[in-house]
Order: structure tokens, then sequence, then C-alpha cells
């Protein structure tokens, strides 16, 4: 699928054509990270975990392999990874390490609301309350401002989402960021807005959220991720006195959430550049102080006035589609620096960028409970290329099918066919030179044996192609309809040729019975022999 | 007619090995049979991991080559051929000239011959014939599929132009001549040093009822063979050859063949070209097993193999004389037999690969799985290896459940397989002939089996849903969740379809060819009334 492009995203232009629908969503992160170690020539398998046949991937050099769920690899420890999950435990931990983080408390089932009010009290509203093990800002109630709002907010987790074990801390002023880490460097930086609109004078509030919608489809990663008008909308709207139905001044910025998750409809802006080196590092200190969490993505809450920081969160399977795709500013290649780190004799390597593989197909497979592993073939790493060559042919050629089977099936590999009725075929293929003259000598040899004249042209393709092979029929349309009435035509040639076939068998038959034919037996044995010897 | 097996191994029937006929048959048994007792089972293409160092050949199109492994070991297999055949012992299979010499050295009876390499001077055909004695074989060194061997040969003529024949048409040089022993073929397939299958190979041939031309009784008997597993790709071929054949016995394809009476439409034995694979196993004499299993031990780092031999019963004793040792035999007719108990190779091969695992149960003998939708990646070359997802552990339960009302919509379907996903079922989803769905829901956890019929309700935007009967199922299961709707009954009708076209195509096509040496013969002049039909059949074929 092509990024749209119209938009004038700074994004990598290696991931430009590279990125199948079927990737688009939840899959992405998992899918730019497989196609960076795999471009690289890496081996890359895709296997199935458990009875629920979760997709994992694995990426090996030949001589180690790491396993990854997602953008995690196995060099980040079971130990961080329960720390990152319990999110009282990181806090610990940072606060042991001397790293800013909100004050607050974790309280559990049993804890009397009396005894949380009591502790409270040393503390300033506004306050967050949220479950210890919450995902995607799922249960987070920030700017709590009085103790009605707090008990209410602590009654809805205990008795709706029936949440056993939260924290309460104050609310720390500032705006959300992700800063990605690898090794010791901050690879990425992406500001996270909650989801927004900006006026433009004319379109409603509805018509704004919906343009910004169909925006956010066009982006990998955000395209499940949409606004949507929920309970927090509408009180939002209701204190400023909106409806959906307000047109918006120009240039004004309405914030519809007040969760920066990209999940809920959040955008991402790169900082990469523009976050202070100090928070920065406070990002990377907090990161160390996990044990054996060489990469991760650090949450942290950066208020430009005071300069103060703190940190919230730390995601051991962070994604890295705000990094890639960010609205705003520049992409940064997250999965790069994870592969350089994890296989640090493949840093110079050039990758392949011009081809990319069918997540569809290995997922199907695994996901369907056919397959339990599949192994992707490698990449050719050295210099290669992609052409196009178009044929066309005089007559109708029947043969397509068979130059696909005796000819493309056989000898090539990264090979995308169209074809286009009976007298025009277009064949995409990727391969070092030779491969291509190759093609060309092949189609010659093909076409001059089945007597088919043809013309052909060729161009350089720029696009990334789907590995292997792929076959497309334009002419054959992917109508039920249309494959009921071809079936029954089908079967009707298939009724009259057996017709015919009875009456020549009668015909051939009757020819052998017939006077001549045996009084010409003696004759026929001398034929026979001749011919054979001939 | 005579009694035919249509009763298979219980574990083996038609149903769960349609999708692996002809070619794909032998893997995908010994593949099925490793993966039943928990074996991981790993599909290969060409070259991959330890193919690269052995014996293979025309396996471009993937399905030949997989691996099995269980925690301690793994092996590959080409076909019915497991890695602990040797290289060596593969090239020794091939030359039958080399096989000869390993086995007289062990004292295993051969055909006394001998092999002319580089023939030039027919008289020295002539003079080892004389040597060994006529009746005479004669066949090329290099042959499979019985091409171009010329059994009892009785005079000089027929040996030269039997060896022009080879000559000419099979273009070698390299010849054996040897003594032609009478008797039945038979193959044996041999494991370590037992035999674990027999089986007489009897030329294509039918019997007459008094009622039905030839021609009719060759129709009846290849539709027997169409709903034999191994023999449907093998049907008896009605060309010049088989008329030749039946000509010299006095017959033509119109005659009515009295009752009882047997005729033989060829003198090879091969199946593939609509030979009878009647299954011996208990009734050969040990005598004849010794032989074969010391056949096998003759050749080193054979550990087991196919022994072709003929049973000669001329003597006072009932002696095997060895032909052939097949390291790649097919196993297809020994385990789908027309007549005779079936026997299961792939359970023997199996077990003496990996000695320690269990033999399928009850349960995980109706489990199988679909091989094309596996081996799919490999062959548009998405794919190296993939590995099939493992048998279920533990006792199976499932149900089968027929829905009516309004359900045909293709979300519902996806949506029934979520549902079956999430409760670690498996099963199918198929679309009937009247509209309402047949749902398979199978796991190992009886209560989600159970609880799954809940599930079909719960999506009523889009379904909806009069009436769901259940009842038990004990019919075979393919791994995975299978949605056949109507779509994909219409492409796989399509594809069944084009398979039948193709098949008439041919026929039509060696009808045709058949029908051109009729017309260059010199018959042609006096029967110019046909030729005319002979343009308008063209101009039609043309068309």
């Amino acid at each position: 699928m092509n990024l749209d492009k119209v938009e004038r995203y700074d994004w990598l232009p290696h991931l430009e054509t590279s990125i199948p629908e079927f990737a688009f969503g939840d899959k992405i992160d998992m899918y730019v990270m497989a196609l960076e170690g795999w471009r690289r020539g890496l081996t890359l398998r895709f296997v199935g975990i458990g009875e629920k046949s979760l997709v994992r991937f694995k990426l090996s050099d030949g001589k180690k392999e790491h396993s990854f769920s997602v953008t995690r690899g196995d060099l980040v420890s079971k130990e961080a990874v329960n720390i990152c999950v319990n999110k009282d435990l990181t806090k610990q931990y940072l606060e042991g390490a001397e790293v800013p983080v909100p004050k607050g408390y974790k309280y559990s089932k049993e804890t009397p609301l009396e005894n949380i009010l009591t502790d409270l009290s040393e503390l300033n509203f506004p306050f967050v309350v949220k479950p210890i093990d919450g995902r995607r800002g799922k249960g987070v109630i920030s700017n709590i401002q009085n103790e009605q709002q707090l008990i209410d907010s602590i009654k809805y987790l205990r008795e709706d989402l029936l949440c056993d074990e939260f924290i309460v801390e104050e609310h720390f002023n500032g705006e959300e960021y992700r800063v990605y880490i690898v090794g010791n460097d901050v690879v990425g930086v992406i500001k996270r807005e909650p989801a927004n609109i900006m006026g433009d004078g004319h379109s409603t509030i509805r018509e704004l959220i919906r343009m910004k919608n169909e925006r956010r489809k066009k982006v990998p990663n955000l395209y499940a991720r949409l606004i949507k008008v929920d309970k927090e909308t509408e009180g939002i709207l209701k204190e400023k006195n909106y409806n959906l139905e307000t047109i918006l001044k120009k240039d004004e910025k309405l914030l519809l959430s007040h969760k920066a998750n990209l999940s809920t409809g959040g955008d991402s802006i790169d900082y990469t550049d523009e976050l202070p080196s100090s928070v920065k590092e406070i990002a990377i200190k907090g990161l160390k102080c996990v044990p054996n969490m060489p990469h991760g993505g650090v949450d942290i809450l950066y208020n430009e006035e005071t300069g103060k920081a703190t940190i919230i969160e730390i995601n051991s399977r962070a994604g890295v589609g705000g990094h890639l795709f960010p609205l705003e500013g520049k992409a940064r290649d997250i999965p790069k620096a994870i592969m350089d780190f994890y296989f640090p004799n493949t840093v110079e390597f050039k990758r392949n960028e011009k081809l990319h593989f069918d997540l569809e197909q290995y997922w199907n497979l695994i996901k369907g409970g056919k397959a339990k592993e599949i192994v992707v073939p490698n990449v050719n790493i050295k210099k290669n290329k992609t052409q196009k060559f178009i044929i066309e042919t005089e007559s109708k050629t029947p043969d397509f099918r068979k130059f696909i089977n005796q000819v493309i099936l056989k000898r090539y590999s990264n090979v995308s066919i169209t074809i286009f009725g009976q007298t025009k075929i277009e064949i995409v293929l990727n391969g070092e030179q030779e491969v291509l003259g190759g093609l060309k000598v092949s189609i010659h040899d093909f076409f001059s044996r089945k007597k088919v004249e043809y013309n052909m042209s060729e161009k350089e393709y720029p696009n990334s192609i789907l590995q292997g092979v792929n076959v497309r029929h334009v002419a054959k349309r992917n109508n039920l309809r249309k494959q009921i009435n071809e079936n029954e035509k089908l079967r009707k040639e298939i009724n009259n040729l057996q017709d015919l076939l009875k009456e020549k068998s009668n015909e051939v038959e009757k020819l052998q019975t017939s006077k001549s034919w045996r009084y010409t037996k003696p004759m026929r044995a001398v034929m026979g022999w001749k011919h054979k010897r001939n | 007619m005579d009694n035919i097996n249509e009763e298979w191994l219980p574990h083996l029937q038609p149903s769960m090995i349609e999708n692996a006929q002809g070619y794909q048959l032998d893997a995908y048994l010994m593949a099925l049979e490793g993966w039943r007792r928990g074996l991981t089972l790993k599909w290969h293409v060409k070259d991959s991991e330890k193919f690269k160092d052995i014996r293979t050949w025309y396996v471009e199109k993937p399905g030949h080559l997989f691996s099995l492994s269980s925690k301690e070991r793994v092996h590959y297999f080409f076909k019915t051929r497991g890695d602990l055949v040797s290289n060596g012992a593969v090239d020794i299979g091939k030359d039958k000239q080399q096989t000869k010499v390993h086995l007289e050295r062990e004292g295993v009876r051969t055909p006394q011959g001998q092999e002319l390499t580089q023939l030039e001077s027919i008289d020295l055909a002539k003079e080892v014939a004389n040597k060994v004695g006529y009746p005479v074989v004669v066949k090329p060194s290099d042959g499979s599929y019985g091409r171009g061997v010329f059994t009892n040969i009785g005079t000089e003529e027929d040996l030269e132009n039997a060896i022009t024949y080879i000559q000419k048409t099979l273009e070698t040089n390299d010849i054996i001549i040897e003594e032609h022993i009478p008797g039945d073929e038979h193959r044996l397939y041999v494991v370590g040093d037992k035999v674990v299958g027999a089986m007489l190979r009897e030329p294509a041939n039918v019997t007459g009822d008094g009622e039905n031309t030839v021609k009719q009784l060759i129709g009846i008997k290849n539709e027997q063979k169409k709903r034999n597993p191994r023999l449907v790709s093998c049907l008896i071929k009605q060309n010049p050859e088989t008329r030749h054949f039946i000509e010299k016995q006095g017959y033509t394809l119109q005659s009515v063949l009295p009752e009882g009476e047997k005729l033989y439409l060829t003198d090879k034995s091969n199946i593939s070209i609509g030979g009878d694979p009647i299954s011996v196993t208990d009734e050969l004499p040990q005598t004849v097993k010794d032989v074969a299993v010391a056949a096998v031990k003759a050749i080193p780092g054979l550990v087991h193999s196919a022994v072709d031999l003929i049973v000669d019963r001329s003597g006072d004793q009932v002696e095997g004389v060895v032909l052939e040792l097949n390291p790649t035999a097919q196993i297809g007719g020994l385990v789908f037999p027309m007549k005779g108990k079936p026997n299961d190779i792939p359970k023997a091969i199996i077990d003496y690969y990996f000695p320690d695992t269990e033999p399928i149960t009850q349960d995980s003998s109706k489990l199988y799985f679909d091989l094309e939708t596996v081996l799919e990646p490999l062959l548009t070359r998405t794919a190296k290896v993939a590995a099939m997802s493992p048998t279920p552990k533990g006792e199976l339960h499932a149900k089968k459940y027929i829905v009516t009302g309004d359900v045909s919509n293709h979300g519902f379907h996806l949506g029934l397989r979520k549902q079956l996903f999430e409760r670690y079922l498996f099963g199918r989803i198929v679309m009937l002939e009247d509209d309402s769905i047949e749902v398979i829901a199978a796991g190992t956890d009886p209560e989600a089996v159970e609880e799954f019929k809940e599930a079909i309700y719960e999506d009523p935007e889009r379904s909806e849903i009069e009436s769901v009967t259940e009842e038990a199922y004990d019919g075979a299961l393919n791994i995975g969740v299978e949605i056949k709707t109507a779509k994909h009954l219409q492409l796989e009708r399509a594809q069944e379809l084009q398979q039948s076209l193709e098949l008439i195509n041919q026929e039509l096509h060696s009808l045709e060819k058949n029908y051109k040496t009729y017309l260059k013969s010199f018959s042609w002049r006096i029967s110019y009334p046909i030729r005319l039909v002979g343009a308008i059949f063209k101009s039609i074929r043309r068309s």
C-alpha cells in the first residue's frame, strides 16, 4: 500500500511501498521489526506459541537466534518485564535510583476508604488514579480535583472495573512524552497529545472529528485507533458549552480527551531533537534502574515552564509506530536501532529495500491452527534490481498458466505477475542482473517454442514487491456470481468434449475393426518397425 | 467380478487422504503417521537443512521432503526413505548391475545374466543370450516404471527388435540380458530384519462375466480403481500396445469374455500402468521372506527398502529370485491393496526411526491435515520450511451442529472461527446445499465443546438463526479451522472442472495421436471416407 504522500509526512522512504494493508493496526510493530531484520538477510521465522497460537518471530544470523514478542527481544529479561507490568514495582525501582516519580501510594482491595483518604491528606490535589497493571491508558482517571471525585473514581475502579490493586498519586502538570532508548541512547522521542481537532472556521466538531479520523485511517499504526466520542468527550464539550454541531473557530485547538494514549485517539509528534537532554538523561536513568532492560520506551511527563519531569511508566513492548509514522515531524528508525543492538555484526549490511513479505499468509496459517512455524526464505542483500516486463501477444494465448507453471514457478522466487485477459501479462521480477537477463531468455524460449508472436517492453520498477511468487488475474474478478457462471460454462464445455470423445473413440474403433484395417495388418507391422528405426 | 477391497486401515480412510493423491501419497502417509504420534512435522523445500546432503530427485515441487523430530532426534525423509538409508545404498539401488554384485556376494539368488555397456554389436548380445539360455529378459541398465523391459524373449529376432527399441526410444546402449525366471512378480517391504508387507503384482487384467466386452470390463475395473486411494491415478489404458497384446490372445476389445476367464492386458506388472496389487503378507512362504531380508542386508547402509522379486515355484522348493531393490519405493499398493489385507508400512518405518514413540491412539487416528494448505507457502516460495501444528494432546471431544436460518454471511463464519479459537477448539464451518451450515467443533475440553453451542447465537447482527441441532461427531477431523463457504465451494468446483477438462483434452489428444498413426499407415488409401471425419475432427479441436 502506498502511504499517503499528500500529507507530506517526513516518513522513511524504505517503508513507503512495503507495508501491506494487512499489517496496519495492531500488527504494524511486529511487521516493521521482522521486516528490518529480514531485509538485512537474517533468517526470519514466525512461530505460534501455546494453544492460542500467539504469533511471535525469531531472527537468526546462523550463529545466534533472538526471539521477539512485538518490539521486545529476548535480551530484555523476564524480571524486567514483570517490573514494567506492575506500575507500583516500577515506581519502587525508580525511587530507589532517585529518579523522579509522582508522589502517591498503592492500595489493595481490602484497604478501607478512610485509610486512603487519611494517607492522601498529606498530598495535594489534583490526583490520578490508575490500576496497577493497566495497559494503553485503560482505567486511568486523571485530573481528580476533590475528595468527592476521588471517592467516585475509586468506587468506579473497584466496582465497575473489578480492579484489585491501584495507585493514587499526585497529578503532575506537564505534557506526555515517549522516549525510546536502546542501549545508552535515546533513539526517538514523540510527544503524545490527547485526541484533538483544529478548527477551520466552517466545519462542525462532528465534521472535524470525521476528517481527523479519515487522516488517521491512512497512518499504519493509527489505522484502527480512531477518535471516539464517549462520555469523557461529551463531558469536555459540555464544560466548554459546545456540542457536536458547534462550528469551531479557525485555529482553535480542541482537546477531546485527557488521555494522551495513541490508542484513545491521541497524536504522535516527533520531539527527538526538541526534548532537552536533561529530560532525556532522566529517561535513560529510569530505564537503567530496571535490571536487564537494554531497550524500551519510557513515558515521561515534562513541564516546559518549570523544567521539571517525572517518569510515569516504562514499557517493555513499546510500540514503534508513533516514531515511524508521526503526524508531525521526522520519522525515527527505531527498528533499525533495535536490530543494530541485537545483531551488531549486521550494522553495516545494506538492507534489501526492494522486497517485503506477506504477513497475512503466515498469520492465517498459524492463527488458523494449520502451521506451528514458518521459515521465510532469506533475502539476497547483494546488488539487486526490480524490473517490470510487459508482454503483449498478437493472438489469444491460453498458455500464460503453463508459462507460470513451467517457467516462473520452477526458476524464480521474487516475482509478481499480473495477467490481463489472454493477450497481456506483466511480470515484475526482483533479482541480480543475471536473474533478470535469464527471465528474458526464458520468455523468448517459451513463446517461440509455442510459436506465439509477442512484444515486450521493460522498465525499472521503483516500489518494493512481495517476496515469493504472486499471481493476480485482472480479468477474473473475485465475484461469486461470475465464478458460478464460469463454472457452468466449463461444465458445458466438458460435456461437449465428452460427447466428442465418445463419438471419436467409436470412429476409431470402427476403423480398427474395419476390413481395410485388418487386411493391412501385415503391412502395418512392417511399417511400424520401419517407423521405430527411423 | 472378484472381491475387491473397499475397506482400508481404519486410520487411513479415503476422506483423510484425498488431498494427497498421486505423487504426494507416499510422503503424506509417512508424515501423517509421524505427526499423529506427536512428532514435530516440518515440510521442506529443496536443499533445505540436511536435504543438501541427501540423495533426492524431482523435488522442485514441495511435498516430498519432510522432517520428523522428537525431543531426542530429528530424521529427514524423502518420500518413504529416511536418512538412516545411506546415499551409498541409494546409489547401489539405482544401478541394477551393482545391486546384483552385492546380492550375489551374499548368496542371494538373482537372475543370471550380463550387463552390456556401450553395446554396439548385436552379435555380442546374441552371444550373451545364447550363454544365458532362452527365454531371456532384456532391459536398460538404468530404468524405472517398467519402461523398455522385455520379458520372455524366445528368439534372436525378438531379441534384436527389443534391443533396437531400447536403443532408439530410450537412447541408451547400456543393456542387461538375463535369464527369464518363470513365476509371479512380488514386492516385499523390509524394515530392519522383518518383512512388514508383501504383495503380488499382477499385470493389468480383467475377468470375464459372460456379458460385458473386454472394453466394458476395463471400464468397470477402472471404476473400481478410482475408489482406491492409490490406484485412482493408475488406471488401465487402452493403447495400441494393449490391443496388440489382446489380439495375440485371440480377442479384441469388442469380444465378450466368457465368465470366469481372466485376460491379461499386458505382461508388465507395474502398478502405475494398471497392475493389481494383491496383498499376500500372511500367505507368502517364510523362505521367500528370508530372501528379501537377506537382500536388504546385503547392501551396506540399507536398513529399509522394497524388494522386487519373482517367486519361482517351478522347482521342488518355492524360491525367491531378487530382481531389484528400491530404497525409495512407493508403498501405496501395499497400504491400499486391491485384494488382501492392507499393510501398515508407514507404521513400521516410523517405529524403526522413532522406537520410543507411542503408537497412534484412537483419537489421533481421526486427525489429519490439509496438505495443500500447508504446502502453499512452499509452492509460492514464500517459505522454506513450514512446521505443522501439533496434534492436540488429550482425549478428543467433537460435536456436529447443523445451523439453519439466514446463516450465509461470511463475516458470521469468520466470527464462528474466532469463537472456536477462543475456546481452543478446532473444526470446520461448511455451507450446505440448502444454505444451512454444518459446524464441527472439536477439542480436548468437553465443556468448551458444549459451550460452543451458545456462541453460535452470539452474532445476531450477521445471522438470523432458526434452529441448531446437535449430534456427537466421530468422523475424521482436519486440524485447524476450515471455512468452506459458497465461494470456496465454487472455486473448488472450478478447480475440479479445470482438472477434468485437462483430462479430457489429454484423452482427446491421445486419441488424435492414435488416429494419426492409422492415417499414416498404408490403409488410409483404402479408407478415404474416414479421412474426411478426421478433417472435421481436427477443425473442431482447433476452434
